[in-house]
């Protein structure tokens, strides 16, 4: 069992403070479900439990989660099952199980990323903005493009910002696993506009579970361009998915088998 | 998804007139469980209770050339640490069996040597558990690696290591052991003359099998705290499933008197089989007599994976004829059993595998061998199904197959091929679990109207052998399937009952309820004998000073064996009840009839109450009582047919099972739902097991994935429509008719979805589990498809 | 530490070793021993617990975070011989078997009935989909689930 020192800041600034100056490893605490998992760890934390950070807020322009909104509540919010075509609502529900989404954080599931660490793939989707106590901002690309916890620093996020001004694009999230609730064996997103019924105007592709970082496949999004998705594109758009992407070593399926699936699952999400 | 269970029955139940038997009757601990009571041995709390933790090899095979714990000891908290040194090398099986038990004396409390990667080093006592653990760190042992055997097919080769080299390592029944060649069983029977036959057979068929590790996982893992009484004696509260064999077992391994120790088990958090084993109680009961204070060993959740036990593995080699007339001539099954690290239960399985499967064809021409071997791996023991699981993978994929040979319906050819009413099979005589069986005929079987009511309600010729396109292709397939009820001969349970004031009674046995629902069961049996409610039956079991003996909860035991046991006893009792209420009512005891809880005459009534107030108070005063024990002497098997719709993605080879249907004949259900219930968690298991419970190895023999997170076991999101269909029969040798149900609907879900995959896609899996990765290999390389 | 919280709709001060010791551990060293430990790693439910009515796993959820919360235990469902609807529903429908699972079942099934009054099949299921069994295949358990739906609408309608 952990004997770990727990930090209770009164507020941001004070957690800050304390990330800063403090000489032992510290990290945030945010939903807290791999925190007991490794209870030999040595770390400090800091409570970020009871700073305000969980609030879902939209207006106009953006939808804002807080990066201690829990997996459920993102779940449960109404318009996850509205906005781009329900993407949010699909892509949480692959998270964890109930009880596990009620303490996984928006936060924590994109800074710590982890085999279920479906919400990162889609802030790359959603061009996302990932909002930092310091003040420095990061787009989901450059939040993406190493470790979030080596780009992070000694920071805490605070929120993630999504632009809403595409929020009536088509998107699609799917999981692919062993059984329901298990880690995705790889997941793929997407987020389209189709000209008319068979063409894509343009498309976003992303996939998860391949290695730590979500992957964008942006040469065979440029490749689908204005495409009608015939037969023969569809070939096409599965060899170039499997060039693109990246496949760390997982213990449960070669890597051979997750490449040669892509273009199975992306069929499955086409329009 | 939706249950349907067809209740055949009630027009049985009307004509047999049960008032408790038959009925769903709700279960006697079923208060105490919805409402979280402190019933489970983790929620015994002994005052100074200490925490053992134990020391796990590194390696998977490795001699102790050094261990000292002298570090560890002095750590404040810390009050025994045991190696091999400090405990009697006795050796024993940890297999909970009836003495002697067919399973060799190969393991120790401690050793000095580990057979496997999670095999037992060295064991702490401390007041926390972190202590122990931390002292488990301080413990420092030196090994001598040796090179591990890791696949069961280099067990035997020439110059392999050998496992077992200890001198103490025997058999105790003359049964053939050779350890030096890394054996620990073997079976060879032959009947009729199968080589000939199959020469003359129009068709022949032969495939290599593979199924695979899993494990049981109850969500309560093994438990045990050892304390000592007012009087010094030992009590061990634990998570078991044979009770009696722990009692045993723990004397035998410590050298201590039976009369010393008392087992108690409490509820239990689920068992499977993986709880027949007297597994932690040596340990634990040893670090009691150390530290003189109470102990207890918690296993973790990697524990429970690693070092408790799993199902074994077997490579089956089926070749079987088969006539084009429908004719099954003749059969030669080959088996090799990797059995783990050490011997439990390898022999008892072995013949299992045979025993529950082949005496179900009416085929008189039988080559039936095998080899069960040691590897360094983890340890296998009994799990549900037990042998027949492996062996009906093998046979009803093969079955199958000589259908399509011969160009029949499987349907309606597996109703011409099984065993009926008034048959018998040399199978009977020549297989028993272990030793030799017993010959039986058989005296109950529904199994036709079982396959008539499955295959209507899948709609099997309206599915099967579809012309498909298409990226998702949907097949079905079925089996037919027998198990066993109880060990006949050989295993015996007995109960005992008193009546009390009210009318109540106080029902002792020790049968073991694992959640299996047996204590609401026998309640239900002795009420139906004496004419009075369910209700009013106090049960209180397995405890082994004050419940007579009984072998435990395996072998599909509990309700034709034991339960029969209940039966005579409440018929002993209520002839006494009647004889009091003779002199009562001054009426010969012919006269009387016993029914709702009164016994009538032909000019008054008494009420149990009142006949067990004078028993008690008036005249003659007795107590009423009474025990009795009971073995078997035949196993009726119960008989079921199992059929399942798949989809197949050809894109990812994922199978999704759609619809399963279980239709099974266990003689009288005495506890309807409870019958149910078995059968959709043995189902649910199975399909769980086929298509994506395993053990992923490193090279070094390190279980990689011993949590919830990597071995995957089915969820609600998980489940397919599932139908369960009850076909009453009556077994005449059977407490009110009934046979056993708990282990034969795990048999099914393995054949059945290999025979739909094939119905689906055309393609023949010969290997479990079917994981989408593997499926789709063979999709991809058997060009797809019909 | 000491902290405060409400457990079972009645104020309490939990002795808690720091401030990421389980919950688990800690409800079960003051009483509670409903709640149930199997896995220790979020993945099997049976720790399963209410905080502020959401079910949470107990075996990964910091006690020091409970401070100020308001938990539900199996222990406040009810008692016997005074279960609830849903307990009684659950016996009923033949969905306990070794009972292991069953208080994390059921905390579920309440959490899921104080917001859904009437849930489909998929939604049962997904209410439930962290808390594994293996003695019942799940069938029963979501019998039980809808015969608690039927049992709470009538008694709401008196």
């Amino acid at each position: 069992m952990s004997n770990n020192t727990i930090y209770l800041p009164k507020n941001l600034s004070e957690a800050l403070k304390i990330l800063n100056n403090s000489k032992e490893k510290v990290l945030p605490l945010a939903g807290g479900t791999t925190l007991l998992l490794n209870p030999t760890e040595k770390f400090s934390y800091i409570e970020l439990d009871g700073l305000n950070l969980d609030y879902i807020k939209s207006d106009k322009n953006n939808l804002s989660i807080g990066a201690m909104t829990t997996i459920g509540q993102l779940a449960a919010w109404p318009q996850s099952a509205r906005y781009w075509n329900g993407l949010i609502r699909e892509c949480t529900l692959t998270i964890a199980s109930t009880p596990n989404r009620n303490m996984i954080t928006a936060g924590g599931n994109i800074v710590g990323l982890r085999p279920w660490s479906a919400l990162a793939g889609v802030l790359l989707l959603l061009d996302g903005k990932i909002i930092t106590a310091r003040g420095k901002n990061y787009t989901a690309k450059e939040f993406f493009s190493k470790l979030p916890k080596t780009i992070l620093g000694k920071n805490i996020v605070t929120k993630i910002r999504i632009p809403l001004n595409d929020k009536d694009l088509i998107g699609k999230w799917k999981k692919f696993s062993l059984t329901e609730t298990d880690y995705p064996i790889l997941s793929m997103g997407i987020l389209y506009k189709l000209k008319n019924k068979n063409t894509i105007e343009n498309i976003k592709i992303v996939a998860t579970g391949l290695t730590i970082l979500p992957q964008r496949f942006i040469k065979t999004e440029r490749m689908l361009k204005n495409k009608q998705l015939t037969d023969n594109i569809i070939k096409l758009l599965t060899k170039s998915l499997q060039n693109e992407a990246v496949i760390g070593a997982d213990i449960r399926v070669a890597a051979e088998y997750k490449r040669e699936i892509l273009g199975a699952i992306f069929k499955d999400i086409l329009p | 998804m939706f249950l349907i269970c067809v209740n055949l029955w009630l027009k049985k139940m009307e004509k047999n007139n049960f008032q408790q038997v038959g009925k769903s009757k709700i279960k006697v601990d079923g208060q105490a469980l919805v409402t979280g009571q402190p019933v489970f041995v983790g929620d015994f709390i002994i005052p100074g209770m200490l925490w053992a933790k134990v020391l796990w090899s590194p390696h998977s095979h490795a001699r102790i050339k050094n261990i000292d714990a002298s570090e560890a000891e002095k750590l404040p908290g810390v009050k025994a640490v045991l190696t091999y040194k400090d405990v009697p090398r006795i050796p024993f099986t940890t297999a909970g069996q009836g003495a002697p038990e067919p399973s060799p004396y190969d393991s120790f409390i401690l050793d000095n040597k580990v057979r496997y990667l999670g095999d037992r080093v060295a064991a702490v006592a401390a007041e926390t558990e972190e202590i122990a653990n931390e002292a488990l760190k301080q413990i420092k042992v030196d090994y001598e690696i040796l090179e591990p055997i890791l696949d069961p097919k280099n067990s035997r080769k020439k110059n392999a290591p050998v496992i077992h080299d200890e001198k103490e390592a025997h058999m105790p029944l003359p049964l053939a052991y050779e350890p030096k060649k890394n054996i620990c069983a073997h079976i060879d029977i032959k009947i009729g003359d199968a080589e000939k036959t199959l020469k003359e057979s129009d068709y022949v068929i032969e495939h290599e099998y593979d199924i695979h590790y899993a494990q049981h996982t109850p969500i309560e893992t093994h438990i045990s705290t050892a304390y000592f009484d007012v009087h010094g004696r030992m009590v061990i509260i634990t998570s078991t499933q044979v009770p009696f064999h722990v009692r045993r077992i723990v004397a035998r391994s410590l050298n201590i008197p039976v009369q010393k120790i008392r087992v108690i088990k409490p509820r239990i958090g689920g068992g499977f089989g993986v709880k027949q084993e007297v597994l932690i109680e040596p340990l634990v009961a040893a670090l009691a007599m150390k530290t003189n204070q109470a102990v207890c060993l918690k296993y973790t959740r990697s524990e429970e994976f690693i070092s408790s036990r799993c199902r074994h593995p077997q490579v089956i080699n089926l070749k079987t004829g088969v006539q084009k007339d429908g004719t099954f001539s003749a059969i030669d099954i080959g088996i090799l059993q990797n059995n783990g690290a050490y011997g439990s239960h390898s022999l008892t399985i072995l013949c299992n595998t045979g025993s529950k499967i082949l005496p179900l064809f009416k085929c008189k021409n039988i080559i039936f061998d095998g080899d069960v071997v040691y590897t360094n791996l983890p340890v296998c023991g009994a799990y549900r199904g037990y042998g027949a699981t492996e062996g009906y993978f093998a046979m009803g994929i093969q079955l199958d197959e000589m259908a399509e040979k011969i160009g029949v319906d499987i349907v309606e050819w597996s109703k011409k091929i099984h065993i009926s009413v008034g048959e018998t099979s040399p199978v009977f005589a020549a297989l028993g679990e272990g030793v030799e069986g017993v010959e039986q005929n058989i005296s109950s079987c529904g199994l036709d109207k079982c396959i008539e009511l499955g295959a209507k309600e899948i709609n099997w010729y309206q599915k099967r052998r579809k012309t498909q396109t298409g990226r998702y292709r949907r097949g079905v397939g079925m089996v037919i399937m027998m198990q066993g009820s109880s060990i006949p001969e050989i295993d015996m349970g007995a109960a005992f009952m008193k009546m009390n004031e009210d009318g109540s009674f106080n029902l002792l046995l020790g049968a073991t309820d694992l959640g299996t629902g047996s204590d609401t069961i026998m309640s239900q049996i002795a009420a139906e004998v004496l004419g009075t409610a369910t209700e009013k039956m106090l049960v209180y079991s397995s405890d082994t000073d004050l419940t007579p003996f009984d072998v435990g909860a395996y072998a599909s035991s509990t309700t034709y064996l034991s339960g029969q046991a209940v039966l005579k006893t409440a018929q002993k009792i209520k002839e006494q009840i009647k004889k009091v209420a003779a002199e009562m009512l001054k009426e010969p005891v012919e006269n009387l009839t016993v029914h709702e809880g009164k016994v009538f005459g032909k000019k008054g009534k008494a009420t149990f109450s009142e006949i067990a107030n004078y028993s008690l108070y008036t005249k003659h005063q007795h107590q009423i009582m009474a025990g009795e024990s009971h073995i078997t002497h035949k196993s009726p098997p119960p008989f079921s047919a199992h059929f399942g719709e798949v989809e197949v993605d050809t894109l990812t080879g994922k199978v999704r099972v759609i619809k399963y249907v279980a239709a099974v004949d266990c003689g009288t259900a005495i506890n309807p739902k409870s019958a149910e219930g078995q059968t959709e968690g043995a189902v649910i298991n199975g399909i769980s097991y086929a298509l994506c419970e395993r053990y992923i190895f490193n090279k070094k023999g390190k279980m990689l994935n011993p949590n919830f997170n990597y071995y995957k076991i089915f969820s609600t999101m998980d489940l397919p429509e599932l139908k369960t269909i009850l076909v009453p029969t009556y077994e005449p040798t059977g407490p009110f008719g009934a046979k056993s149900v708990s282990e034969i609907g795990i048999n099914g879900p393995c054949p059945v979805i290999a025979n739909a995959i094939y119905d689906a896609v055309g393609v023949r899996l010969y290997k479990a589990p079917f994981t989408p990765d593997k499926v789709l290999e063979a999709i991809k390389k058997n060009g797809n498809h019909r | 530490m000491k902290i405060e919280t409400t457990i079972n709709n009645q104020k309490k001060e939990l002795n808690v070793k720091n401030y990421t010791e389980p919950l688990l551990d800690v409800l079960r060293r003051h009483g509670y021993v409903g709640t149930k430990e199997g896995c220790r790693s979020g993945q099997c439910g049976a720790c399963v617990v209410l905080v502020n009515g959401l079910p949470v796993n107990s075996c990964i959820y910091p006690a020091g975070r409970a401070s100020g919360k308001k938990i539900t235990t199996i222990e406040g469902i009810g008692i016997p011989n005074k279960l609830d609807k849903i307990q009684q529903s659950y016996l009923e429908s033949g969905a306990v078997q070794c009972g292991y699972c069953t208080p994390g079942m059921i905390l579920c099934t309440k959490s899921l009935l104080d917001k859904n009054p009437a849930p489909t099949d998929e939604e049962i299921k997904l209410a439930l989909d962290g808390n594994l069994c293996r003695c019942t295949g799940y069938v029963k358990i979501i019998d039980a689930v809808k015969l608690a739906a039927k049992k709470l609408k009538k008694s709401s309608h008196r």
